[in-house]
């Protein structure tokens, strides 16, 4: 079930990429999918029923679910914030460049 | 030993945060370093970081293929840390981190570890398109990157369902045909945007001519070098050649559409760009044949195709509207052109008759046609650019003026490169060992697999 919502995002913001005209939401867009595929990562490793990677005395059978995706998830939050931090600082300079954040008004503005 | 070539780059980055403006005088000698440290490493060495055997941590794989690539790579970035006229000030450590980053690509044995690579990558690539002021151009590339970066990711992890694993090496043994009908696709679309296929290529002219010097000279030529080297590790050694016939066909599209776009610029960087784009294409679709002469041909060209990309890209962002003012980067740069053309006792010349040759081989008739049609446009406007820039029609006094001489050092190197295009054209042996060492590595899986698990 959780597969549908990841590949409904991924759809959102695709479509997002496609229909908008405004660069913050290709920004947005863009986080949107990143957290799709973060979904879509933690949902890999779930199974029902079994308990937190943490090996102790309270758990002497390891009925665990998969701790890998778990890993790579915070990795891939991590790049995904590092990216929208650089997305915002260039979109800050494009803002004092242009004076606009609309994709047409730019192409305008460059090919004078 | 070679988590060095990583970890040294990255933490002379971070101790000299506060030294930003002497990092420049730090360059040379941290790139001749790792160039030293790759010479003395033994080939065919496996490291295990942390100390956990192969399908469980994170390799770092030395092999032929990936050793001559960080030579490559290292010899590019030790000729730019020598000009560091055209590195702004900023950018000092994001060349660093670059440098740190490609090791790291070029050396890994794990899918999601060169995900984390490539972003990392992608990152400094962004900061460096960003420089001069092209924060739009920039933008445009984060975001088709980043995108690609997902689809990137996706990938990696419907391997990780299919085969259970993350090493190269493992998901290249445990190989089936149910996955492979997904995984080839979204690494396909994850790697298009650095190896610049066509649909996804757009950002390409918007970020190479924006005027700075360094961000083409080390885009166009240390980063692709080495996307096409995880391409070919990704799609030859652990797919086996799954999926090449349609990146094969994308390749050609590549060519022409890109051949064409660079005919009709009257920007000199936005028509090597486009040249650039060209031939990725060509490698591409030459190394899908698959074979070892295939990959030897093919590298062998991306070999060449960088070698006159850096002087070309070097010359034409800092050069004015002619070359009144200096001859010798003149004489340089139509070398270099030539050499791009494939004029014969240029090294451009050698690459693609064994890309011609290699293709009648293996009996395939469209790849010689689409590639004599993009060398005739390639003469037209090569030969367009170089009479223009010698020979000036319309320029004002104060425009000649201003053109300022190159100095010495850039000069020197560029020259340097230059004869070093002559010599391969006469000798090709040096390149063709590389050409060669990279393909049989690539090629030859078992050999990857044995190395990395250990006797199977």
């Amino acid at each position: 079930m959780v597969y549908y919502i990841s590949f409904i995002l991924i759809g959102i913001g695709i479509y997002g990429f496609l229909t908008q005209k405004n660069l913050f939401k290709h920004l947005i867009s863009l986080t949107i999918i990143d957290t799709a595929i973060n979904i879509f990562i933690i949902s890999l490793g779930y199974i029902s029923g079994e308990e937190a990677p943490i090996y102790s005395k309270y758990t002497p059978i390891a009925n665990f679910v998969d701790p890998l995706p778990q890993a790579l998830v915070l990795t891939a939050i991590v790049i995904g914030v590092g990216i929208l931090a650089l997305g915002v600082s260039l979109l800050i300079k494009v803002y004092e460049k242009y004076g606009t954040l609309d994709v047409e008004e730019i192409v305008a503005k460059e090919g004078k | 030993m070679s988590a060095l070539l990583i970890a040294v780059p990255l933490l002379i980055a971070f101790l000299f945060v506060p030294l930003k403006n002497k990092i420049k005088y730090i360059l040379p000698f941290v790139a001749l370093f790792s160039l030293i440290l790759i010479l003395k490493l033994p080939i065919e060495q496996v490291n295990f970081l942390g100390g956990w055997k192969a399908p469980f941590g994170i390799t770092l794989v030395l092999d032929n293929s990936s050793y001559y690539s960080l030579i490559v790579v290292n010899i590019i970035f030790f000729l730019l840390s020598l000009i560091p006229q055209i590195i702004e000030k900023d950018l000092s450590l994001i060349f660093l981190i670059l440098m740190a980053s490609i090791n790291g690509l070029i050396l890994t044995g794990d899918l999601f570890n060169s995900f984390v690579f490539l972003e990392i990558t992608s990152v400094a690539a962004y900061i460096l398109s960003s420089s001069k002021r092209n924060y739009y151009g920039a933008f445009k590339y984060l975001i088709l990157g980043s995108i690609a970066g997902a689809f990137y990711l996706l990938g990696t992890l419907y391997s990780y369902i299919g085969t259970g694993s993350l090493n190269l090496a493992d998901i290249s043994k445990n190989i089936n045909s149910e996955f492979l009908a997904v995984v080839p696709i979204l690494i396909f679309i994850g790697l298009a945007v650095e190896t610049k296929i066509f649909p996804l290529a757009g950002w390409v002219p918007d970020v190479y001519a924006s005027g700075s010097a360094l961000t083409p000279a080390i885009l166009a030529t240390g980063v692709t070098f080495s996307m096409m080297y995880l391409f070919g590790r990704i799609f030859i050694t652990v797919f086996h050649g799954e999926f090449l016939n349609v990146v094969y066909i994308f390749g050609l599209i590549t060519v022409v559409v890109a051949e064409l776009s660079a005919l009709k610029q009257d920007n000199l960087l936005r028509a090597l760009s486009f040249s650039s784009i060209a031939q990725a294409g060509l490698f591409l679709s030459v190394i899908s044949m698959n074979s070892y002469e295939s990959l030897t041909a093919g590298y062998f060209h991306l070999l060449n195709d960088i070698t006159a990309k850096f002087v070309l890209f070097i010359i034409a962002a800092s050069i004015g509207k002619s070359f009144i003012k200096n001859k010798t980067t003149g004489i340089a740069f139509s070398i270099a052109s030539f050499s791009l053309i494939g004029f014969p006792l240029f090294a451009g010349f050698r690459s693609k008759l064994l890309i011609l040759k290699t293709a009648f081989l293996n009996q395939n008739y469209i790849l010689p046609i689409i590639l004599l049609f993009a060398t005739i446009i390639e003469i037209a406007y090569v030969l367009r650019w170089n009479i223009k820039l010698w020979y000036p029609d319309n320029i004002l006094p104060q425009e000649k003026e201003e053109t300022q001489k190159l100095s010495w050092n850039v000069n020197l190197i560029l020259l340097i490169v230059a004869l070093v295009i002559i010599v391969i054209g006469f000798y090709p042996d040096i390149y063709l060992k590389i050409a060669q060492n990279i393909a049989s590595g690539l090629t030859n899986y078992r050999a990857y697999v044995t190395n990395v698990l250990g006797g199977m």
